[in-house]
């Protein structure tokens, strides 16, 4: 008996599975597949609004409806045929706290203009403040654009050949501005097409309710970012994505929202975006990208300490503090992370925390970049640095992916390079770290297609002054070399010179000092003029007045050195940023002057006493 | 029609009778005998010609409507699309869709390999709305053919016209899915322009003025006899009446090899060629094409054949550019002997090879 059943149970079995298939094929052999279905995506079959959690709004969504939207959904533009519509919504942050009352002025007071060419003109007919079906309280206008033609009138169409509602409302900390604008005619036939459109604009988001698109939820998770053509991948934050193209060598991570907007905060904490003192010297984000190929014996602890060396040198020991150095795990392989905190701006210090890798062949280099506040803030620190902790190495590279050269093994850049003037004597040797326009790192026009051109039709600038420039390849030293005709006595022009440098208002408050040195050899006079900051005052400066704010890496000291020969005037001037203002730097911009000559003589060689100069001297009274 | 006919006519014989009228008296009996007769012999060409235009009208118009049931509309949506961010639409985004004939009764239909390469599942949409999804029985992408099979049986296929019967100035009728999926069995009429175009530099295509837009590709090209002669494949966007099918031996070609081996089988020298510019402009040239380099598969060896020769002929049949080196290999199966002509210098020479299958 229990055989017979289970012998029941498999029979049916064995034909139920078999008339599947069949019965599916049925189905497509007839003809009656739907492509509706097949062709919609599954997950949206039952969506019929669309909105944003972050800035709370929500609103019908017509099957047809096209919609474009910013990355941060704040600009969201709908085009839908079926009701011969277009939808313009715009959320900005209400950062002056305007009132509907305030911005009804502002916006008629503005239309006081009748400068308008006539063909742009929207005819308003009600302008005025409204509660709409949900109860909300909105500024509403409505204006007709009328179809303007030379020749034809359109009774009709002269009234409007688009309804528009103007509707803008203040809530929710934002002000939205939504326009519904639909076809005149069919608005004349269909009004309460209209009214649902306008009816189904909500200032809230409901989480709980399936049938909303939320409209930046492509990014509203963590996702795995592969890089298949370089061979990496790491996982991107919520409410972050990837910008320019995909698969790049150098790929950027931004976060598409604010901090405030993903997090929230209290609105004491809300900052101005634009303020100065948030000014960062980049965009905030991560950097991945493939430096170079690497050489078998290179470590990732190695270059990442390498790295740090060059940081040492270039950076200003009181602007920087290297918190953590250390090795770290990214999957089988091991990493280097150095994170560094840069004071280069006092008013907003910033970090760098950046992971090296060394792996496949290649070197690696994946990079934080974040104001030193948010930083410290545990939910932005843990989105940073558990993204770049999630870096890893792949197999998945492109198969023409080959040696990447890193040319700077290639130079000797100790090698001895010579910058001079064209026409004056005037030059001095440097190594090849110094680059010239000239050079071909600027990839400048000289280059190009036009050099025929340029070689024919050149017309020199028929001056008798002449200048060239060089800067160091780290981008901190800039050196300017001038000669040319200067008939004023020396004294002279040293004097508007140094006139000119006190005018400076952080010279004059003492934050920045300036030095005037003199020396003769024969009866040629040298003068040395030096103006650098007091990096401590400055400082203290700027820590005691809230309005007041410096970026070293932007604010230079400088060293020119003056001579006069016959008519002639020599100028050279090396410029150093505070923030670079290291040993190894103040020694490569001594070499400068060391290795200048004028007219054939090296002055640095002869002088043996410099005659310090009070300042004040030169001040015209 | 006929009231125009008849209107015509009468038209024609009110002009006529002032010439009778005015004639001059004077004139010869023999010379009024001629006029009379080229005027008649007139009249009777313009009415032939409009009851010809009338016939040929109806037989386009009932030829449609015979053919239309072999034609299908395909569409698919399109794997290799990339999603934007920016937009957002419940409409899928990556559809694409193009035109086939179909070529068998059961359910075997041709279309371009470019309307389905993308395409990550295949539908067809037949002339009376039914929809069924297709499965792709081979493609290739040089040629630009695809075969797909859909599981419907007794259909009408259509029948290939023999290479030899496809004329410069024969009539013929584009129907397809052309821009609009709503838009399905629109028929255009045109004539054969040209034949043995060089547009790819791989074959060569028919050339016709039959209006051809996107989402015609893959549908037919039919004569007046209601047979295939080309598989509407491209056209000059912003020119008029410049357009292109794979010619109907093509296509023959391509079944052909499909049934015999289930793939073309391509032939092949290892011999990589440069096309001159002359070539390249279509302008008639009796260069050959220059050898670029020899593959280590070649059929021929360095101290053969060396960098900087010029092919001038397979099989003594001239040969001036990359298309026609292909329509030439065509002709033959792997395993084939040729003799290619090559020239150096001044001198010229010959080699017997066997062809072999391109891997």
């Amino acid at each position: 008996m229990k055989h017979k059943i289970l012998c029941c149970i498999f029979i049916c079995l064995v034909i139920l599975m078999s008339s599947l298939p069949l019965n599916v094929l049925a189905l497509e052999d007839d003809g009656s597949i739907d492509l509706y279905e097949v062709f919609s995506d599954k997950k949206d079959l039952m969506i019929t609004e669309v909105g944003s959690k972050i800035f709370k709004w929500s609103m019908h969504l017509p099957d047809d409806a096209i919609v474009y939207k910013s990355d941060r959904v704040n600009y969201f533009n709908m085009y839908t045929d079926s009701y011969k519509s277009r939808v313009n919504l715009e959320v900005i942050k209400n950062e002056n706290k305007h009132t509907l009352e305030d911005i009804l002025y502002s916006q008629q007071r503005n239309n006081n203009n009748y400068s308008y060419y006539w063909y742009f003109t929207q005819k308003e007919f009600i302008s005025t403040i409204a509660v709409d079906s949900n109860g909300e309280k909105h500024i509403k206008i409505v204006k007709m654009d009328p179809f303007y033609d030379y020749y034809l009138v359109d009774d009709a169409a002269e009234e409007f050949s688009s309804y528009i509602e103007n509707r803008i409302y203040v809530k929710n900390d934002y002000i939205y501005n939504i326009e519904f604008n639909m076809d005149g005619a069919y608005y004349r036939e269909n009004p309460e097409m209209f009214d649902k459109l306008t009816s189904s604009f909500k200032l809230s988001y409901d989480t709980t309710n399936p049938h909303i698109k939320e409209l930046s939820d492509s990014v509203s998770e963590h996702r795995l970012y592969e890089n298949t053509s370089y061979g990496w991948n790491i996982t991107v934050n919520p409410y972050w994505k990837e910008e320019g193209i995909s698969n790049a060598r150098v790929q950027q991570f931004n976060a598409v929202y604010s901090h405030d907007e993903i997090y929230g905060v209290e609105e004491e904490e809300a900052e101005d975006m634009h303020a100065p003192e948030r000014y960062l010297p980049f965009r905030e984000g991560i950097t991945v990208s493939l430096v170079s190929s690497a050489l078998p014996t290179e470590t990732a602890a190695g270059w990442a300490k390498e790295e740090v060396e060059k940081l040492k040198q270039n950076y200003h020991e009181d602007l920087y503090d290297v918190l953590i150095s250390e090795e770290l795990s990214l999957g089988n392989v091991k990493g280097y992370r150095v994170k560094v905190k840069y004071k280069t701006v006092p008013k907003n210090p910033y970090v760098v925390d950046t992971v090296y890798v060394i792996g496949n062949g290649y070197k690696y280099k994946a990079v934080a970049n974040i104001s030193d506040k948010k930083y410290n803030e545990p939910k932005t620190k843990e989105a940073f640095e558990s993204m770049l902790k999630s870096f890893r190495l792949t197999q998945e590279r492109s198969i023409y992916l080959g040696k990447i050269l890193d040319p700077s093994n290639l130079i000797n850049w100790n090698e001895t390079k010579e910058i001079k003037t064209k026409k004056y004597n005037f030059k001095t040797t440097l190594t090849k770290n110094w680059h010239t326009n000239n050079d071909f790192f600027n990839m400048g026009y000289h280059y190009g297609y036009y050099d025929y051109y340029y070689m024919n039709h050149y017309s020199p600038y028929m001056r008798n002054q002449e200048s060239i420039y060089a800067y160091h390849r780290d981008q901190t030293l800039q050196l300017t070399m001038m000669a040319g005709l200067d008939a004023r006595e020396l004294d002279d022009i040293i004097e508007e010179y140094v006139e000119n440098l006190l005018y400076n208002d952080e010279i004059r408050i003492g934050l920045a000092t300036v030095s005037i040195e003199s020396a003769y050899i024969d009866d040629i006079q040298i003068y040395k003029i030096t103006t650098e900051y007091d990096l401590t005052a400055m400082n203290e400066f700027a820590k005691e007045d809230e309005t007041k704010f410096y970026d070293y890496s932007s604010l230079n000291n400088q060293y020119t050195y003056m001579v006069k020969i016959n008519n002639d005037l020599y100028t050279q001037t090396v410029t150093l940023p505070v923030a670079h203002t290291t040993s190894q730097n103040i020694n490569e911009m001594k070499k400068v002057w060391e290795h200048t000559e004028i007219t054939g003589v090296n002055f640095s060689k002869k002088i043996r006493d410099w005659h310090m100069h009070n300042p004040e001297e030169f001040l015209n009274n | 029609m006929k009231k125009f006919i008849a209107f015509l006519l009468i038209i024609t014989i009110a002009c006529l009778q002032p010439l009778v009228i005015f004639a001059d008296v004077q004139q010869e009996q023999s010379l009024d005998a001629v006029q009379q007769e080229t005027l008649e012999h007139l009249v009777k060409s313009i009415i032939e010609e409009m009851l010809n235009k009338e016939k040929q009208d109806v037989q386009i118009a009932s030829l449609i409507d015979e053919m239309n049931e072999s034609v299908v509309a395909i569409i698919g949506r399109n794997k290799t699309y990339r999603e934007h961010d920016y937009i957002y639409s419940k409409m899928p985004k990556n559809l694409q869709h193009g035109s086939g004939v179909i070529i068998s009764t059961e359910g075997q239909i041709i279309t371009n390999n470019h309307v389905v390469e993308d395409m990550d599942e295949i539908y067809v949409v037949m002339y009376d709305g039914k929809a069924y999804r297709a499965e792709l029985l081979y493609n290739d992408k040089e040629i630009d053919l695809a075969l797909i099979k859909i599981n419907r049986q007794n259909l009408k296929p259509i029948e290939l016209e023999e290479v030899e019967n496809v004329k410069v100035g024969d009539t013929v009728i584009a129907i397809g899915t052309p821009l609009y999926f709503g838009y399905r069995n629109s028929a255009s009429r045109g004539i054969v322009s040209g034949l043995n175009r060089p547009v790819d530099r791989v074959y060569t295509y028919l050339q016709t003025d039959a209006s051809i837009n996107p989402g015609n590709s893959g549908g037919p090209l039919i004569n007046m006899e209601g047979k295939l002669v080309g598989i509407n494949t491209l056209g000059y966007i912003f020119y008029g009446g410049m357009n292109f099918a794979i010619p109907v031996e093509n296509v023959a070609y391509f079944l052909d090899h499909y049934k015999k081996f289930g793939k073309i089988k391509r032939c092949y020298t290892g011999i990589q060629f440069e096309e001159n510019w002359a070539a390249m402009l279509g302008i008639p040239t009796t260069q050959g094409l220059k050898v670029v380099t020899l593959r280590n598969d070649a059929v021929v060896t360095s101290d053969q054949v060396q960098p900087g020769d010029m092919l001038e002929a397979i099989d003594s049949a001239p040969i001036s550019s990359i298309a026609a080196y292909n329509e030439a290999l065509k002709k033959h199966l792997p395993g084939d002997q040729v003799t290619l002509t090559f020239s150096r210098d001044t001198e010229t020479f010959e080699i017997d090879i066997t062809l072999k299958e391109r891997p």
